[in-house]
């Protein structure tokens, strides 16, 4: 973990710093009455101490072992999910709950889950009508109809 | 006498239709959420959170909570039919549990965890009862700068038994408590770290950012690789325990409650933990303890029943304080906020009914519970053959509508996403959710307490020096950050920490 861990750290601690150093434009106040940006600007030090203290620890790591985080990952389902979901996001409202959802949940048990075509379909039609049923109609969680009406 | 009067009220509460069918559901959830692996208790309560802001407060918080202890019976299933543990807590179950299995035990394996849950379940109840309105009393006088220093020494004890580094682990407690900061300041209404964004204004909503890290975190942590899953055929058998079960198993049983319930209150210590403590104290007791491993029965009474003590035990610092002791009371609390009650010492004093309510239909789940998992136990094992590629789009679509159904507001969808990514490059990189999710929770109650101190005694720090109580909370935090230093505690610590991964 030594080398991801310097690397992490170093990520937290710039973080950490942009906090602390933009905390002070909401007014740090003073010790007797804190101001709105005296939390932030106490939070961004933390992080700014404890990823300090996190590079340090792994800087005089004595162990060398290298650890591969992202070989052998299945990396093309999670760049699917991540694409499948923000594209959802983008046209839920335009597009309305059950078209979306509908392709939604067809993408992933098709492309992602790996599952044949018919079977893909099948879970795609029963999720979307048993969500609408279940939030829309009995939970009446008002989900976005967009042009098409439903 | 009041004890018993109270207990009757809150009977008359639980016992209510509406309120024994939502307890039922969260029952139901709770131990299918545990029995099915790659679903923790957490992502469960933040999915159907959402759901409870339009049910009354009392039905909702019942449900929750049914969830949660319901998870606890549910994941000694898998653990012992398919070696896979359906949560944390019940990870030392699988050792033995397993083990008995394979022996053509697992019926009274089964019977033990079930029965042991609802002994320690029941055990941790009565005993919250008992504690928490003498609790709420002596919380009654804390302060500010009490409270500041609580809070401090819940989030470090969180950080020091967090399954890691405790340097990783504060540096996310200062992640949290900087996400808590971000939107409307509560005492002077400037809007902090927004950016403009109409989402950001009121802050990052606890549930899309919990959805997130539990929720899509452990998702993407789980389609990273490939999940085999083997079902155990064997026949399951009878599942009461024999005379000579119970004979080993009495002792297990009463230590892993008391073990629990003691880890369950503290901040961090919880279920995971406190599994793993009865286990090792099992051990330690046996005059076989060379037999642990292969079969031993005491292996899995002691852990199940500490787990689910720990579990109601786990309620005590968030309904008498308003201290949640992990995650899962963090999310409760948050509910308990949305619904305009806020947790605390004055909880018992005005919120009677829910308070008696929700603790007697804990009771009541817990007989639930014990008829779900026994008779029912191979209705579970069939729900272990939904297919992951089927059970993941379920989940994701449940945390989309969680999170859209909050405010109608994409924004919010899109504050989960980010956190589902944020999540997993938290499991990847070893930095755990717990602190973050407490410290984010905690930090605006944690800012409102530092600054009302600092106003008490004219901006001087000393004001968390003078006060008895709050200099003994500051003097554990001190001595816990110490002894993560003392290199034999801390190889002792990291023992644990590296049992609890394995």
């Amino acid at each position: 973990m030594r080398r991801h861990d310097l690397l992490s750290s170093t990520i937290w601690f710039c973080a950490g710093l942009f906090i602390t150093l933009y905390a002070p434009q909401f007014d740090l106040g003073t010790v007797s009455a804190p101001g709105s940006g005296f939390m932030p600007f106490l939070a961004g030090i933390l992080m700014c101490i404890f990823s300090a203290v996190t590079f340090g620890q792994a800087y005089f790591n004595q162990d060398r072992k290298s650890e591969k985080l992202w070989e052998n990952i299945q990396l093309q389902k999670l760049i699917f999910v991540a694409l499948g979901l923000l594209i959802y996001t983008f046209f839920l409202d335009v597009v309305g709950f059950l078209i979306c959802t509908f392709l939604l949940i067809l993408f992933f048990i098709r492309f992602v889950g790996s599952e044949n075509w018919p079977k893909s379909i099948a879970g795609a039609i029963l999720t979307s009508i048993f969500c609408y049923l279940l939030f829309d109609k009995w939970l009446q969680a008002n989900l976005p109809r967009g042009i098409f009406g439903f | 006498m009041e004890l018993i009067g109270n207990m009757l009220n809150g009977f008359g509460v639980a016992l209510q239709p509406i309120n024994l069918l939502f307890c039922f559901a969260g029952c139901v959830i709770g131990t299918l959420v545990g029995v099915l692996p790659g679903v923790g208790p957490t992502a469960a309560i933040s999915l159907l959170l959402p759901m409870t802001f339009r049910l009354n407060p009392i039905s909702g918080i019942i449900m929750l909570a049914g969830i949660y202890y319901g998870a606890m019976y549910g994941g000694s299933t898998t653990s012992i039919l398919v070696n896979i543990p359906g949560e944390a807590a019940s990870v030392v179950t699988c050792l033995d549990g397993y083990q008995m299995a394979r022996q053509g035990r697992a019926g009274p394996a089964l019977g033990m965890s079930a029965i042991g849950s609802f002994i320690a379940g029941t055990f941790s109840v009565i005993a919250l009862m008992v504690v928490a309105p003498p609790l709420a009393e002596v919380a009654l006088k804390f302060g500010p700068p009490e409270y500041f220093s609580l809070m401090i020494l819940g989030l470090t004890l969180l950080s020091f038994l967090s399954s890691g580094s405790i340097g990783k682990a504060l540096l996310m407690a200062g992640f949290g408590i900087f996400l808590g900061t971000i939107g409307l300041d509560n005492l002077t209404g400037v809007p902090r770290f927004a950016f403009g964004s109409a989402t950001l204004i009121d802050g990052p909503g606890l549930v899309p950012v919990v959805m997130g890290l539990f929720g899509i975190g452990e998702i993407l942590s789980n389609l990273e690789q490939p999940i085999k899953r083997e079902i155990f055929e064997a026949k399951i058998g009878h599942l009461l325990p024999s005379l000579r079960d119970w004979v080993e198993s009495k002792w297990a049983l009463v230590r892993g409650s008391l073990i629990g319930f003691f880890l369950g209150i503290l901040p961090g210590g919880g279920a995971v933990i406190a599994s793993f403590v009865s286990y090792a104290v099992e051990k330690r007791f046996s005059k076989t303890p060379e037999k642990f491993g292969t079969g031993m029965i005491a292996g899995v009474a002691g852990p199940e029943s500490a787990n689910n003590s720990a579990a109601g035990g786990a309620f005590i610092p968030m309904l008498t304080l308003g201290i949640p002791a992990n995650p899962v009371m963090a999310i409760l609390l948050g509910a308990l906020i949305i619904h305009g009650i806020q947790p605390g010492p004055f909880l018992i004093k005005e919120q009677p009914q829910l308070f008696w309510g929700v603790v007697t239909s804990m009771y009541i789940g817990n007989i639930m519970l014990l008829i779900l998992n026994l008779p029912l136990i191979g209705l579970w094992v069939r729900a272990l053959r939904i297919p992951y590629s089927i059970l993941f789009p379920l989940i994701l679509l449940f945390c989309l509508i969680g999170s859209y159904s909050l405010k109608n507001n994409v924004g919010d969808v899109f504050v989960m996403i980010i956190f589902g990514f944020i999540g997993y490059l938290m499991r990847k990189y070893k930095y755990d959710t717990p602190p973050l999710v407490l410290a984010f929770v905690l930090g605006p109650i944690m800012e409102a307490s530092l600054r009302r101190s600092l106003l008490l005694s004219n901006g001087s720090p000393l004001i968390f020096f003078q006060r008895p109580i709050s200099i003994g909370l500051l003097l554990v935090t001190f001595l816990l950050l110490a002894s993560s230093n003392i290199p034999a505690l801390r190889r002792k610590r990291e023992k644990i920490v590296v049992d609890v991964d394995d």
